[in-house]
Protein backbone atom coordinates (compact mmCIF):
# COMPACT_ATOMS: atom_id res chain seq x y z
CA UNK A 1 0.00 0.00 0.00
CA UNK A 2 2.78 2.40 0.96
CA UNK A 3 4.66 1.52 -2.19
CA UNK A 4 1.59 2.17 -4.26
CA UNK A 5 1.07 5.52 -2.56
CA UNK A 6 4.72 6.46 -3.04
CA UNK A 7 4.59 5.62 -6.74
CA UNK A 8 1.32 7.49 -7.19
CA UNK A 9 2.60 10.65 -5.57
CA UNK A 10 5.90 10.66 -7.47
CA UNK A 11 4.15 9.72 -10.69
CA UNK A 12 1.62 12.51 -10.33
CA UNK A 13 4.34 15.07 -9.65
CA UNK A 14 6.47 13.99 -12.58
CA UNK A 15 3.33 13.77 -14.74
CA UNK A 16 2.32 17.28 -13.74
CA UNK A 17 5.68 18.63 -14.87
CA UNK A 18 5.47 16.80 -18.18
CA UNK A 19 1.92 18.05 -18.57
CA UNK A 20 3.01 21.65 -18.27
CA UNK A 21 5.81 21.06 -20.77
CA UNK A 22 3.46 19.41 -23.25
CA UNK A 23 1.02 22.27 -22.83
CA UNK A 24 3.60 24.80 -24.00
CA UNK A 25 4.75 22.60 -26.88
CA UNK A 26 1.22 21.75 -28.03
CA UNK A 27 0.24 25.38 -28.00
CA UNK A 28 3.00 26.28 -30.45
CA UNK A 29 2.66 23.23 -32.64
CA UNK A 30 -1.10 23.61 -32.70
CA UNK A 31 -1.20 27.29 -33.54
CA UNK A 32 1.73 27.69 -35.91
CA UNK A 33 3.17 24.25 -36.70
CA UNK A 34 6.29 25.11 -34.74
CA UNK A 35 8.21 22.40 -32.91
CA UNK A 36 9.99 24.48 -30.31
CA UNK A 37 13.29 22.83 -29.40
CA UNK A 38 14.18 25.97 -27.43
CA UNK A 39 11.58 24.96 -24.85
CA UNK A 40 14.43 23.68 -22.62
CA UNK A 41 16.02 27.12 -22.89
CA UNK A 42 12.83 28.69 -21.54
CA UNK A 43 12.87 26.17 -18.68
CA UNK A 44 16.47 27.08 -17.82
CA UNK A 45 15.73 30.80 -18.06
CA UNK A 46 12.88 30.33 -15.60
CA UNK A 47 14.99 28.28 -13.21
CA UNK A 48 17.88 30.75 -13.15
CA UNK A 49 15.59 33.76 -12.93
CA UNK A 50 14.00 32.20 -9.85
CA UNK A 51 17.41 31.56 -8.38
CA UNK A 52 18.62 35.13 -8.99
CA UNK A 53 15.46 36.69 -7.66
CA UNK A 54 15.98 34.96 -4.31
CA UNK A 55 19.78 34.99 -3.98
CA UNK A 56 21.21 37.98 -5.86
CA UNK A 57 18.22 40.30 -5.47
CA UNK A 58 17.24 38.87 -2.09
CA UNK A 59 13.63 38.85 -3.17
CA UNK A 60 10.77 37.19 -1.33
CA UNK A 61 9.78 33.75 -2.57
CA UNK A 62 6.38 35.12 -3.50
CA UNK A 63 8.00 37.06 -6.35
CA UNK A 64 9.76 34.06 -7.82
CA UNK A 65 7.02 32.55 -9.99
CA UNK A 66 5.65 35.85 -11.37
CA UNK A 67 9.11 37.19 -12.24
CA UNK A 68 10.26 33.90 -13.75
CA UNK A 69 7.02 33.84 -15.75
CA UNK A 70 7.65 37.37 -16.99
CA UNK A 71 11.22 36.47 -17.99
CA UNK A 72 9.89 33.53 -19.99
CA UNK A 73 7.25 35.68 -21.66
CA UNK A 74 9.93 38.17 -22.61
CA UNK A 75 12.03 35.33 -24.01
CA UNK A 76 9.02 34.13 -26.03
CA UNK A 77 8.44 37.63 -27.34
CA UNK A 78 12.10 37.94 -28.32
CA UNK A 79 12.09 34.53 -30.00
CA UNK A 80 9.14 35.60 -32.13
CA UNK A 81 10.47 38.96 -33.19
CA UNK A 82 14.13 38.04 -33.60
CA UNK A 83 13.62 34.73 -35.37
CA UNK A 84 10.18 33.28 -36.05
CA UNK A 85 8.59 36.20 -37.86
CA UNK A 86 11.40 36.25 -40.41
CA UNK A 87 11.01 32.55 -41.13
CA UNK A 88 7.30 31.95 -40.89
CA UNK A 89 6.26 32.91 -44.40
CA UNK A 90 9.15 31.01 -46.00
CA UNK A 91 8.86 27.47 -47.24
CA UNK A 92 9.97 24.58 -45.05
CA UNK A 93 9.29 26.58 -41.91
CA UNK A 94 8.26 23.55 -39.90
CA UNK A 95 11.58 21.80 -40.54
CA UNK A 96 13.85 24.83 -40.42
CA UNK A 97 12.43 26.06 -37.14
CA UNK A 98 13.47 22.80 -35.45
CA UNK A 99 17.10 23.36 -36.39
CA UNK A 100 17.00 27.03 -35.52
CA UNK A 101 15.46 26.45 -32.10
CA UNK A 102 18.04 23.72 -31.37
CA UNK A 103 20.65 26.40 -32.00
CA UNK A 104 18.83 28.82 -29.72
CA UNK A 105 18.60 26.24 -26.96
CA UNK A 106 22.33 25.73 -27.26
CA UNK A 107 22.91 29.48 -27.19
CA UNK A 108 20.86 29.87 -24.02
CA UNK A 109 22.62 26.94 -22.37
CA UNK A 110 26.08 28.25 -23.15
CA UNK A 111 25.22 31.79 -22.13
CA UNK A 112 24.03 30.48 -18.77
CA UNK A 113 27.21 28.41 -18.53
CA UNK A 114 29.19 31.61 -18.99
CA UNK A 115 27.17 33.67 -16.55
CA UNK A 116 26.44 31.16 -13.83
CA UNK A 117 29.11 28.47 -14.26
CA UNK A 118 28.81 24.75 -14.81
CA UNK A 119 28.18 23.54 -11.28
CA UNK A 120 24.72 22.37 -10.31
CA UNK A 121 23.07 24.57 -7.72
CA UNK A 122 20.20 24.17 -5.35
CA UNK A 123 17.04 26.02 -6.31
CA UNK A 124 16.25 28.17 -3.26
CA UNK A 125 12.56 28.25 -4.14
CA UNK A 126 11.71 25.22 -2.07
CA UNK A 127 9.46 24.52 0.88
CA UNK A 128 11.20 22.29 3.41
CA UNK A 129 9.61 19.32 5.19
CA UNK A 130 6.32 17.62 4.50
CA UNK A 131 3.65 15.49 6.07
CA UNK A 132 2.95 11.80 6.40
CA UNK A 133 0.21 9.62 4.95
CA UNK A 134 0.57 6.29 6.78
CA UNK A 135 4.35 5.77 6.41
CA UNK A 136 4.90 7.78 3.27
CA UNK A 137 6.36 11.27 3.54
CA UNK A 138 4.73 13.72 1.17
CA UNK A 139 6.93 16.79 0.77
CA UNK A 140 5.07 20.11 0.71
CA UNK A 141 7.12 20.91 -2.38
CA UNK A 142 5.37 18.07 -4.20
CA UNK A 143 1.99 19.50 -3.35
CA UNK A 144 3.10 22.94 -4.48
CA UNK A 145 4.38 21.53 -7.76
CA UNK A 146 1.09 19.77 -8.37
CA UNK A 147 -0.85 22.89 -7.45
CA UNK A 148 1.22 25.15 -9.72
CA UNK A 149 0.88 22.70 -12.60
CA UNK A 150 -2.87 22.47 -12.13
CA UNK A 151 -3.28 26.23 -11.92
CA UNK A 152 -1.27 26.66 -15.12
CA UNK A 153 -3.30 24.00 -16.92
CA UNK A 154 -6.56 25.63 -15.90
CA UNK A 155 -5.27 29.08 -16.81
CA UNK A 156 -4.07 28.01 -20.23
CA UNK A 157 -7.22 26.10 -21.12
CA UNK A 158 -9.27 29.04 -19.91
CA UNK A 159 -7.18 31.40 -22.03
CA UNK A 160 -7.41 29.19 -25.10
CA UNK A 161 -11.11 28.37 -24.79
CA UNK A 162 -12.67 31.39 -23.12
CA UNK A 163 -10.76 34.56 -23.95
CA UNK A 164 -10.56 36.58 -27.14
CA UNK A 165 -6.83 35.93 -27.36
CA UNK A 166 -7.42 32.19 -27.21
CA UNK A 167 -10.31 32.40 -29.64
CA UNK A 168 -8.03 34.10 -32.12
CA UNK A 169 -5.19 31.61 -31.56
CA UNK A 170 -7.61 28.76 -32.23
CA UNK A 171 -8.95 30.45 -35.36
CA UNK A 172 -5.46 31.03 -36.74
CA UNK A 173 -4.49 27.45 -36.00
CA UNK A 174 -7.52 26.08 -37.86
CA UNK A 175 -7.28 28.28 -40.92
CA UNK A 176 -4.73 31.04 -41.26
CA UNK A 177 -6.09 32.50 -44.51
CA UNK A 178 -9.65 32.59 -43.21
CA UNK A 179 -8.44 34.34 -40.06
CA UNK A 180 -6.70 36.99 -42.18
CA UNK A 181 -9.92 37.54 -44.12
CA UNK A 182 -11.77 38.19 -40.84
CA UNK A 183 -9.34 41.02 -40.13
CA UNK A 184 -7.30 39.06 -37.58
CA UNK A 185 -3.67 40.04 -37.17
CA UNK A 186 -2.10 36.61 -37.50
CA UNK A 187 1.37 37.81 -36.53
CA UNK A 188 -0.02 39.17 -33.28
CA UNK A 189 -1.72 35.85 -32.56
CA UNK A 190 1.60 34.04 -33.05
CA UNK A 191 3.35 36.50 -30.73
CA UNK A 192 0.72 35.87 -28.10
CA UNK A 193 1.08 32.10 -28.42
CA UNK A 194 4.87 32.33 -28.00
CA UNK A 195 4.60 34.71 -25.06
CA UNK A 196 2.15 32.35 -23.38
CA UNK A 197 4.33 29.30 -24.09
CA UNK A 198 7.45 31.09 -22.83
CA UNK A 199 5.74 32.07 -19.59
CA UNK A 200 4.45 28.56 -18.92
CA UNK A 201 7.83 26.99 -19.67
CA UNK A 202 9.72 29.39 -17.42
CA UNK A 203 7.37 28.84 -14.48
CA UNK A 204 7.67 25.09 -14.97
CA UNK A 205 11.45 25.69 -14.98
CA UNK A 206 11.32 26.93 -11.40
CA UNK A 207 9.31 23.88 -10.35
CA UNK A 208 11.51 21.39 -12.24
CA UNK A 209 14.72 22.81 -10.80
CA UNK A 210 13.32 22.84 -7.29
CA UNK A 211 12.66 19.10 -7.59
CA UNK A 212 16.05 18.35 -9.11
CA UNK A 213 18.89 20.85 -9.42
CA UNK A 214 19.75 23.96 -11.32
CA UNK A 215 22.27 23.67 -14.17
CA UNK A 216 22.43 25.14 -17.69
CA UNK A 217 21.22 22.01 -19.50
CA UNK A 218 18.40 21.36 -17.05
CA UNK A 219 15.66 21.81 -19.65
CA UNK A 220 16.64 19.02 -22.05
CA UNK A 221 15.23 16.09 -20.14
CA UNK A 222 11.78 17.66 -19.70
CA UNK A 223 11.76 18.91 -23.29
CA UNK A 224 12.50 15.50 -24.78
CA UNK A 225 9.94 13.78 -22.59
CA UNK A 226 7.30 16.42 -23.24
CA UNK A 227 7.88 15.95 -26.95
CA UNK A 228 7.46 12.22 -26.64
CA UNK A 229 4.19 12.78 -24.80
CA UNK A 230 2.92 15.22 -27.42
CA UNK A 231 3.65 12.74 -30.20
CA UNK A 232 2.23 9.74 -28.39
CA UNK A 233 -0.96 11.68 -27.60
CA UNK A 234 -1.29 13.11 -31.10
CA UNK A 235 0.44 16.40 -31.81
CA UNK A 236 -1.56 19.49 -31.03
CA UNK A 237 -4.23 17.74 -28.98
CA UNK A 238 -4.06 19.50 -25.61
CA UNK A 239 -6.50 17.40 -23.53
CA UNK A 240 -4.93 14.24 -24.96
CA UNK A 241 -1.43 15.46 -24.14
CA UNK A 242 -2.37 16.25 -20.55
CA UNK A 243 -3.88 12.79 -20.07
CA UNK A 244 -0.84 11.14 -21.62
CA UNK A 245 1.51 13.21 -19.45
CA UNK A 246 0.06 11.74 -16.28
CA UNK A 247 -0.18 8.22 -17.71
CA UNK A 248 3.45 8.26 -18.86
CA UNK A 249 4.62 9.94 -15.66
CA UNK A 250 3.11 7.09 -13.68
CA UNK A 251 4.48 4.55 -16.15
CA UNK A 252 8.02 5.92 -15.90
CA UNK A 253 8.00 6.05 -12.10
CA UNK A 254 6.56 2.53 -11.86
CA UNK A 255 9.23 1.12 -14.18
CA UNK A 256 11.90 2.97 -12.24
CA UNK A 257 10.63 1.58 -8.98
CA UNK A 258 10.21 -2.02 -10.14
CA UNK A 259 13.17 -2.43 -12.53
CA UNK A 260 15.51 0.37 -11.47
CA UNK A 261 16.11 4.02 -12.21
CA UNK A 262 17.95 3.47 -15.48
CA UNK A 263 15.09 1.62 -17.18
CA UNK A 264 12.52 4.39 -16.92
CA UNK A 265 13.41 6.33 -20.05
CA UNK A 266 14.12 3.36 -22.36
CA UNK A 267 10.84 1.78 -21.31
CA UNK A 268 9.04 5.04 -22.12
CA UNK A 269 10.65 5.14 -25.57
CA UNK A 270 9.77 1.48 -26.15
CA UNK A 271 6.16 2.26 -25.36
CA UNK A 272 6.22 5.16 -27.83
CA UNK A 273 7.46 2.86 -30.60
CA UNK A 274 4.66 0.40 -29.91
CA UNK A 275 2.01 3.11 -29.77
CA UNK A 276 3.15 4.66 -33.03
CA UNK A 277 3.07 1.30 -34.80
CA UNK A 278 -0.43 0.79 -33.45
CA UNK A 279 -1.67 4.34 -34.10
CA UNK A 280 0.59 6.47 -36.32
CA UNK A 281 -1.28 9.68 -35.44
CA UNK A 282 -0.99 9.07 -31.70
CA UNK A 283 -3.51 7.73 -29.24
CA UNK A 284 -5.85 10.72 -29.48
CA UNK A 285 -4.65 12.01 -32.85
CA UNK A 286 -6.80 12.33 -35.92
CA UNK A 287 -5.66 11.76 -39.47
CA UNK A 288 -6.38 15.40 -40.12
CA UNK A 289 -4.24 17.37 -37.71
CA UNK A 290 -6.35 18.74 -34.91
CA UNK A 291 -4.50 21.82 -33.79
CA UNK A 292 -4.91 23.45 -30.37
CA UNK B 1 -21.43 56.92 -63.43
CA UNK B 2 -20.96 56.77 -59.65
CA UNK B 3 -17.51 56.57 -58.15
CA UNK B 4 -15.48 53.38 -58.03
CA UNK B 5 -15.68 51.36 -54.84
CA UNK B 6 -12.92 49.14 -56.16
CA UNK B 7 -10.56 50.03 -58.95
CA UNK B 8 -7.71 47.96 -60.30
CA UNK B 9 -5.04 49.35 -62.59
CA UNK B 10 -2.66 47.17 -64.60
CA UNK B 11 -2.41 44.38 -62.05
CA UNK B 12 0.03 41.52 -62.54
CA UNK B 13 0.74 38.72 -60.12
CA UNK B 14 1.39 34.99 -59.87
CA UNK B 15 2.80 32.22 -57.72
CA UNK B 16 6.56 31.81 -57.41
CA UNK B 17 7.99 32.38 -60.88
CA UNK B 18 4.74 31.67 -62.70
CA UNK B 19 2.76 34.70 -63.80
CA UNK B 20 -0.99 34.18 -63.60
CA UNK B 21 -2.55 37.61 -64.13
CA UNK B 22 -1.50 39.88 -66.98
CA UNK B 23 -2.07 43.61 -66.77
CA UNK B 24 -5.64 43.52 -65.46
CA UNK B 25 -7.76 46.62 -65.05
CA UNK B 26 -11.25 46.62 -63.59
CA UNK B 27 -13.67 48.97 -61.92
CA UNK B 28 -16.53 48.20 -59.56
CA UNK B 29 -18.81 51.25 -59.14
CA UNK B 30 -20.34 51.85 -55.73
CA UNK B 31 -23.65 50.00 -55.29
CA UNK B 32 -23.22 47.84 -58.37
CA UNK B 33 -22.80 44.12 -58.89
CA UNK B 34 -19.90 43.19 -61.11
CA UNK B 35 -19.25 39.64 -62.22
CA UNK B 36 -16.18 37.89 -63.53
CA UNK B 37 -16.62 34.73 -65.54
CA UNK B 38 -14.44 32.55 -67.68
CA UNK B 39 -13.03 29.04 -67.81
CA UNK B 40 -11.61 27.36 -64.72
CA UNK B 41 -7.97 27.74 -63.82
CA UNK B 42 -7.49 31.04 -65.61
CA UNK B 43 -6.84 33.33 -62.67
CA UNK B 44 -10.26 34.43 -61.38
CA UNK B 45 -9.59 33.18 -57.86
CA UNK B 46 -6.05 34.53 -57.95
CA UNK B 47 -7.43 37.98 -58.75
CA UNK B 48 -9.66 37.95 -55.66
CA UNK B 49 -6.78 36.64 -53.53
CA UNK B 50 -4.58 39.46 -54.79
CA UNK B 51 -7.26 42.03 -54.00
CA UNK B 52 -7.68 40.74 -50.44
CA UNK B 53 -3.94 40.39 -49.91
CA UNK B 54 -3.55 36.62 -49.70
CA UNK B 55 -1.36 36.78 -52.81
CA UNK B 56 1.22 39.58 -53.12
CA UNK B 57 0.87 41.93 -56.08
CA UNK B 58 3.80 42.04 -58.52
CA UNK B 59 2.90 45.34 -60.12
CA UNK B 60 -0.10 47.61 -60.62
CA UNK B 61 -2.43 49.23 -58.14
CA UNK B 62 -5.59 48.38 -56.23
CA UNK B 63 -7.77 51.23 -54.97
CA UNK B 64 -10.46 50.67 -52.39
CA UNK B 65 -12.63 53.75 -52.00
CA UNK B 66 -9.78 55.78 -53.45
CA UNK B 67 -7.10 54.39 -51.10
CA UNK B 68 -4.26 52.36 -52.60
CA UNK B 69 -4.30 49.07 -50.68
CA UNK B 70 -1.93 46.82 -52.59
CA UNK B 71 0.86 47.26 -50.00
CA UNK B 72 -1.36 46.75 -46.95
CA UNK B 73 -1.30 43.46 -45.03
CA UNK B 74 -4.42 41.38 -45.68
CA UNK B 75 -5.96 41.85 -42.24
CA UNK B 76 -5.91 45.65 -42.44
CA UNK B 77 -7.72 45.62 -45.78
CA UNK B 78 -10.72 44.11 -43.98
CA UNK B 79 -10.84 47.16 -41.76
CA UNK B 80 -10.97 49.27 -44.91
CA UNK B 81 -14.26 47.61 -45.82
CA UNK B 82 -13.16 44.73 -48.01
CA UNK B 83 -14.87 41.37 -47.48
CA UNK B 84 -13.65 38.29 -49.31
CA UNK B 85 -15.73 35.11 -49.22
CA UNK B 86 -13.19 32.63 -50.50
CA UNK B 87 -13.58 29.58 -52.67
CA UNK B 88 -13.54 26.29 -50.78
CA UNK B 89 -15.25 28.07 -47.90
CA UNK B 90 -12.20 28.16 -45.57
CA UNK B 91 -14.27 27.64 -42.46
CA UNK B 92 -12.90 26.99 -38.97
CA UNK B 93 -13.70 23.26 -38.80
CA UNK B 94 -13.29 22.70 -35.06
CA UNK B 95 -15.50 25.57 -34.01
CA UNK B 96 -19.25 25.78 -33.89
CA UNK B 97 -21.24 27.61 -36.53
CA UNK B 98 -21.90 30.45 -34.14
CA UNK B 99 -18.20 30.71 -33.23
CA UNK B 100 -17.38 30.87 -36.94
CA UNK B 101 -19.91 33.65 -37.41
CA UNK B 102 -18.68 35.59 -34.38
CA UNK B 103 -15.16 35.45 -35.78
CA UNK B 104 -16.57 36.93 -38.97
CA UNK B 105 -17.64 39.88 -36.84
CA UNK B 106 -14.20 40.12 -35.24
CA UNK B 107 -13.93 43.81 -36.11
CA UNK B 108 -17.50 44.69 -35.05
CA UNK B 109 -17.39 47.87 -32.96
CA UNK B 110 -19.64 46.57 -30.17
CA UNK B 111 -21.38 43.51 -28.80
CA UNK B 112 -24.77 44.97 -29.72
CA UNK B 113 -23.67 45.46 -33.30
CA UNK B 114 -22.35 41.89 -33.36
CA UNK B 115 -25.70 40.52 -32.19
CA UNK B 116 -27.56 42.63 -34.71
CA UNK B 117 -25.44 41.22 -37.54
CA UNK B 118 -25.87 37.70 -36.17
CA UNK B 119 -29.64 38.12 -36.33
CA UNK B 120 -29.43 39.34 -39.92
CA UNK B 121 -27.38 36.32 -40.93
CA UNK B 122 -29.76 33.92 -39.19
CA UNK B 123 -32.64 35.62 -41.04
CA UNK B 124 -30.93 34.95 -44.36
CA UNK B 125 -29.99 31.38 -43.40
CA UNK B 126 -32.42 29.85 -40.90
CA UNK B 127 -30.52 26.57 -41.35
CA UNK B 128 -27.46 28.12 -39.72
CA UNK B 129 -29.56 29.16 -36.75
CA UNK B 130 -30.90 25.61 -36.34
CA UNK B 131 -27.35 24.26 -36.30
CA UNK B 132 -25.66 27.14 -34.50
CA UNK B 133 -24.01 24.96 -31.85
CA UNK B 134 -22.88 22.26 -34.27
CA UNK B 135 -19.18 21.84 -35.18
CA UNK B 136 -18.54 23.36 -38.60
CA UNK B 137 -16.71 20.24 -39.80
CA UNK B 138 -19.98 18.30 -39.70
CA UNK B 139 -21.77 20.54 -42.21
CA UNK B 140 -22.76 19.56 -45.73
CA UNK B 141 -21.33 21.37 -48.76
CA UNK B 142 -24.36 23.65 -49.08
CA UNK B 143 -24.36 24.49 -45.38
CA UNK B 144 -20.66 25.30 -45.53
CA UNK B 145 -21.31 27.71 -48.37
CA UNK B 146 -24.08 29.35 -46.34
CA UNK B 147 -21.68 29.60 -43.41
CA UNK B 148 -19.02 31.14 -45.65
CA UNK B 149 -21.42 33.76 -46.97
CA UNK B 150 -22.94 34.32 -43.53
CA UNK B 151 -19.50 34.87 -42.06
CA UNK B 152 -18.78 37.38 -44.81
CA UNK B 153 -21.99 39.21 -43.95
CA UNK B 154 -20.86 39.31 -40.31
CA UNK B 155 -17.79 41.26 -41.41
CA UNK B 156 -20.11 43.81 -42.93
CA UNK B 157 -17.85 45.64 -45.35
CA UNK B 158 -18.50 48.11 -48.11
CA UNK B 159 -17.69 45.64 -50.85
CA UNK B 160 -18.10 41.88 -50.81
CA UNK B 161 -16.20 39.58 -53.10
CA UNK B 162 -17.73 36.15 -53.61
CA UNK B 163 -15.66 33.39 -55.16
CA UNK B 164 -17.69 30.74 -57.02
CA UNK B 165 -20.78 30.80 -54.79
CA UNK B 166 -22.43 27.99 -56.75
CA UNK B 167 -19.45 25.67 -57.17
CA UNK B 168 -20.22 22.03 -56.45
CA UNK B 169 -23.73 22.59 -55.11
CA UNK B 170 -27.08 21.06 -56.04
CA UNK B 171 -29.29 23.31 -58.21
CA UNK B 172 -31.83 23.80 -55.44
CA UNK B 173 -29.16 25.07 -53.05
CA UNK B 174 -27.68 27.28 -55.77
CA UNK B 175 -31.15 28.83 -56.19
CA UNK B 176 -31.23 29.60 -52.48
CA UNK B 177 -27.72 31.07 -52.50
CA UNK B 178 -28.59 33.29 -55.46
CA UNK B 179 -31.81 34.42 -53.80
CA UNK B 180 -29.68 35.57 -50.90
CA UNK B 181 -27.25 37.32 -53.25
CA UNK B 182 -30.15 39.06 -55.00
CA UNK B 183 -31.47 40.00 -51.55
CA UNK B 184 -28.13 41.57 -50.67
CA UNK B 185 -28.54 43.98 -53.57
CA UNK B 186 -31.47 45.63 -51.90
CA UNK B 187 -29.82 45.93 -48.48
CA UNK B 188 -26.48 47.37 -49.43
CA UNK B 189 -23.12 46.47 -50.48
CA UNK B 190 -21.24 46.54 -53.68
CA UNK B 191 -20.56 43.04 -54.93
CA UNK B 192 -17.83 41.46 -57.01
CA UNK B 193 -18.76 37.91 -57.95
CA UNK B 194 -16.58 35.30 -59.59
CA UNK B 195 -18.76 32.67 -61.18
CA UNK B 196 -18.09 30.07 -63.83
CA UNK B 197 -21.78 29.78 -64.69
CA UNK B 198 -22.65 32.79 -66.93
CA UNK B 199 -26.41 32.28 -66.67
CA UNK B 200 -26.36 32.58 -62.90
CA UNK B 201 -24.14 35.60 -63.16
CA UNK B 202 -26.43 37.32 -65.68
CA UNK B 203 -29.30 37.03 -63.23
CA UNK B 204 -27.61 39.30 -60.67
CA UNK B 205 -24.75 41.23 -62.29
CA UNK B 206 -24.90 44.71 -63.85
CA UNK B 207 -21.58 44.38 -65.59
CA UNK B 208 -19.59 41.32 -66.54
CA UNK B 209 -15.91 40.75 -67.27
CA UNK B 210 -14.80 37.72 -69.23
CA UNK B 211 -11.41 36.38 -68.19
CA UNK B 212 -9.27 34.06 -70.23
CA UNK B 213 -5.70 33.05 -69.49
CA UNK B 214 -5.19 35.71 -66.83
CA UNK B 215 -6.47 38.63 -68.90
CA UNK B 216 -9.84 40.26 -69.49
CA UNK B 217 -10.88 39.55 -73.07
CA UNK B 218 -14.26 41.25 -72.98
CA UNK B 219 -16.49 43.28 -70.71
CA UNK B 220 -20.01 44.57 -71.04
CA UNK B 221 -23.47 44.51 -69.54
CA UNK B 222 -25.24 41.27 -68.67
CA UNK B 223 -27.63 41.77 -71.61
CA UNK B 224 -24.76 42.26 -74.04
CA UNK B 225 -23.21 39.00 -72.89
CA UNK B 226 -26.51 37.21 -73.49
CA UNK B 227 -26.55 38.48 -77.06
CA UNK B 228 -22.96 37.49 -77.76
CA UNK B 229 -23.49 33.76 -77.98
CA UNK B 230 -20.32 33.31 -80.03
CA UNK B 231 -18.33 34.85 -77.17
CA UNK B 232 -19.70 32.32 -74.75
CA UNK B 233 -19.05 29.56 -77.24
CA UNK B 234 -15.46 30.55 -77.69
CA UNK B 235 -14.54 30.95 -74.04
CA UNK B 236 -16.93 28.81 -72.10
CA UNK B 237 -18.14 26.27 -74.62
CA UNK B 238 -21.67 27.15 -73.62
Amino acid sequence: MDTFLQITISGLTVGAMYAVGTLALSLLWGSMGMLNMAHGGFIAIGGYTGYWVMTVLGGHWLFVLPIAGLAGMLAGYALYHLVVRWMYEREDFSVNIIIVTVAIASLVENSLLNIAGPSAMRQPFKIPSGFKISDVVVPYQTLLTLAVALVMMVLVSWTVNRTKVGYVIRAVSQNKDAALLMGINVQLAFTQALVLAGGIAAISGVMVTSMTQLFPAVGYDTTIKSFIICIIAGLGNIPGALTMAFVLGMFEITVQYVFGQRYGFPAMLGLVVLVLIWRPHGVFGKATVNRV
Amino acid sequence: MSKSMLKIDNLTTGYGQRQVLHDLSLSVPEGSVVGITGPNGHGKTTLLRAISGLVPVWSGQIFLNGTAIQEMPAYTRVNQGLVHIPQGDLIFPDMTIEENLILGGYLAPSGDELNRRLETVYDFFPRLFERSSQQARTLSGGERRMLGIGRGLMTSGEIMMLDEPSLGLAPKIIDHIYEVIAGLRTSSPTLLIVEENPTRLQSVADWIYLMDDGAFVWNGSADELKESSDLLNTYLGA
